[in-house]
């Protein structure tokens, strides 16, 4: 019924079919060819059921979508026929294709017959390229909408592979750790110092800035309510107790997951996307334990020392602003602040951090690993990895809190 | 399009030296040479994506590089270029890649957009790829998606840079007959990069070769294919120096 996408056949390669022999070549619908006067004009023309109606000389991207309204307004009237003459068209081009196209599709839909008359070479030559009943059988272009529930189902799968990876993740590095040194299996030292200087001593700047605004701020909030009680002094004590015990960690594990976390996330992201990950695993070597292992170890390892940092950098924080502005003697400050904190608080702390900053390396790798679709998949990983980190950091702590005060 | 005396340097080499050629309206023009020559920069000079150190490029009589850049912008709506991944934005389906032109330069609405994007797919075969994401097609379908949303607009010139790369020979053919269905139907000039011999002899109708960022040769496929430059003559038989038969001498083999 239509033309179908047959290319002319190049003999020969190297010639080009001269003009008459190109129009030769292609086969013709007797549909498409009318000979006689025009059939229509301007308006509409209705004979026996079947309308004709004639496009205009301009039928390219600026007359396109005049003609295309006219023409639904046409198929919406009564008839099983419709004439589309094109003997005057004189500008075409793709838009002006498409709109041709556009009323094969609606006449399927209506239910009614389209045919074209008068077409001129030039756009047979259009036709020529594509397939009318390739892209009519196609549909009208409009994705599938997906249901909320199908959504919801769909969020399944790939939420248990992602926990599948964070077991298997986990547990890999417990076993590279605690296990296999035991059987022969070096851990990789350098790895694990070139991952370390990533993570910790890259990280040390951030977190001192943070940790002493930090204590700044504590101490200035503070201030004014313990004067009321003349106990200033004891900005010193709450300072050194709530940082070191909860603050300090929990601050420390937020800056580490949203500093380490995502860029851990994106980077094995961005190499199982480029298939770098494959390369390793060719070339016999094991991605979690070349990847994944050093780079908890150094996470678990330098994120205490990050928090000593910051419990150091937010004293003396709150010790600039007892000095300064409440006119604390700094040997005071120091004496109460060392009163107050017991080797607990700094051991609970630190042990705090080194799970805190394991967690972080775990979902940052297995979010990491289960990278799907290119460019976006590793954004959303890459987003979902501190997010992640974040809520089971303070799930954790809440944990521990809990057991500690238990004890 | 004209290309004179065009001269490019990266980072202190030199890429392109004194490069002066034509292209004609409506032809097929094929850029080749070895790897490193400067092909792809070339290419990127004459679409309007990088402006030379020296030299101009005049389309239609205007220097490119001298154009406001909403007139520039205009110009560049006339040209689609297919880039040698295909460059398609990951994000969006191999359908709305070919709408997005569409969508920013014309006014058309939507139904006519998307029934025009598909006409497009449909001349390059993908018409069933349409909701796709580019991660999910094959090398040789990307490459099609590329063109298809080149040639989304209608344009007059066309770049492709190396269209054929990666493809098996049954895809390369059909690439190279599409070219040829395109400027025959369409009169659409084309200047292809592309370092594979059998397709360019097969699309061009000038070819000009390139070596150490000069122009190396310059003339029809039958002159180039009777070149007495050695070096052309080399590049056309993928020629590699042979060690000499007997009586070698090792020493100066192994020092090679």
């Amino acid at each position: 019924m239509f033309l179908s996408g047959a290319v002319p056949p190049m003999m020969d390669p190297h010639a080009r079919p001269a003009r008459e022999e190109h129009d030769r070549m292609i086969p013709r619908d007797p549909s498409l060819e009318t000979s006689g006067d025009a059939a229509g004009g301007e308006m509409p023309f209705q004979a026996g059921g079947v309308w004709t109606l004639q496009a205009p000389p301009v039928l390219d991207t600026a007359g396109a979508e005049d003609f295309l309204r006219r023409l639904e307004d046409l198929f919406s009237r009564e008839g099983d026929r419709v004439v589309l003459d094109l003997g005057r068209v004189e500008n075409f081009d793709s838009a002006g294709l498409s709109v041709l196209v556009r009323a094969v599709f609606l006449g399927e839909e209506m239910g009614k017959q389209v045919r074209f008359a008068r077409v001129p070479p030039e756009i047979l030559d259009y036709f020529s390229l594509v397939s009318l009943e390739r892209l009519v059988r196609a549909g009208s272009g409009k994705p599938p909408r997906e249901g909320f529930l199908s959504y919801l189902g769909g969020l399944a799968v790939p939420g248990l592979e992602a926990l599948k990876l964070w077991f298997y993740v986990t547990v890999e590095t417990f076993w590279g750790v605690v296990v296999r040194p035991f059987k022969g299996e070096r851990i990789r030292w350098d790895r694990v110092v070139e991952e370390i200087s990533a993570v910790g001593a890259g990280a040390v700047p951030l977190v001192f800035l943070i940790g002493f605004l930090m204590g700044l701020i504590l101490v200035m909030q503070t201030a004014g309510s313990l004067r009321a009680f003349g106990a200033e002094v004891y900005v010193a004590d709450m300072v050194g107790i709530s940082i070191t015990r909860e603050i300090g960690p929990l601050m420390t594990a937020i800056l580490v997951a949203a500093r380490s976390g995502s860029s851990i996330a994106a980077e094995i992201g961005t190499m199982v996307v480029s298939e770098e990950v494959d390369a390793l695993r060719q070339m016999g070597i094991h991605p979690v334990r070349f990847l994944v292992l050093p780079k908890i170890v150094a996470l678990a390892v330098s994120t205490p020392c990050l928090g000593v940092i910051f419990n150091l950098c937010a004293i003396l924080g709150g010790l600039l602003f007892a000095v300064v502005a409440l006119g604390l003697p700094w040997g005071v400050y120091l004496d109460h602040t060392q009163a107050a904190i017991t080797q607990y608080d700094i051991l609970e702390g630190v042990f705090k951090c080194a799970v805190f900053g394991s967690l972080v390396g775990q979902v940052g790798c297995a979010l990491g690993l289960g990278v799907q679709g290119g460019s976006i998949g590793v954004a959303r990983a890459t987003t979902f990895s501190v997010v992640l980190s974040i809520f089971l950091v303070i799930v954790f702590d809440a944990f521990f809190v809990a057991l500690f005060r238990m004890l | 399009m004209r290309v004179v005396a065009l001269s490019m340097h990266f980072e202190g080499k030199r890429v392109l030296r004194d490069i002066d050629l034509g292209i004609r309206r409506g032809e097929i023009f094929v850029v080749m040479g070895p790897s490193g020559c400067g092909k792809t920069t070339l290419l990127k000079h004459v679409c309007g994506l990088l402006p030379p150190d020296l030299g101009t490029v005049y389309i239609d009589g205007r220097d490119i590089y001298l154009l406001p850049e909403d007139e520039l912008n205009l110009l560049r709506r006339r040209m689609g270029m297919s880039f040698q991944g295909g460059a398609l934005i990951n994000s969006m389906t191999v359908l709305e890649n070919v709408m997005l032109p569409i969508r920013e330069s014309t006014g058309l609405s939507s139904s006519l957009a998307v029934t025009l994007a598909r006409v497009k797919l449909d001349m390059v075969g993908l018409l069933h790829a349409a909701h796709l994401l580019p991660g999910d097609l094959s090398g040789g379908m990307r490459k099609r998606a590329a063109v298809a949303r080149a040639m989304a607009l209608d344009p007059e010139i066309l770049f492709f840079d190396e269209p054929t790369s990666g493809l098996d020979p049954i895809m390369s053919a059909e690439l190279d007959n599409l070219i040829l269905k395109l400027n025959h139907v369409f009169r659409i000039t084309m200047v292809v990069v592309t370092h594979d011999l059998a397709s360019a002899f097969t699309i061009a109708d000038r070819i000009a070769m390139l070596k150490d960022g000069r122009v190396l040769a310059l003339g029809t496929k039958e002159e180039i294919q009777e070149s007495r430059n050695p070096e052309v003559q080399a590049f056309i038989r993928r020629s590699i120096e042979e060690a000499a038969g007997e009586g070698v001498d090792f020493t100066k083999y192994l020092l090679r």
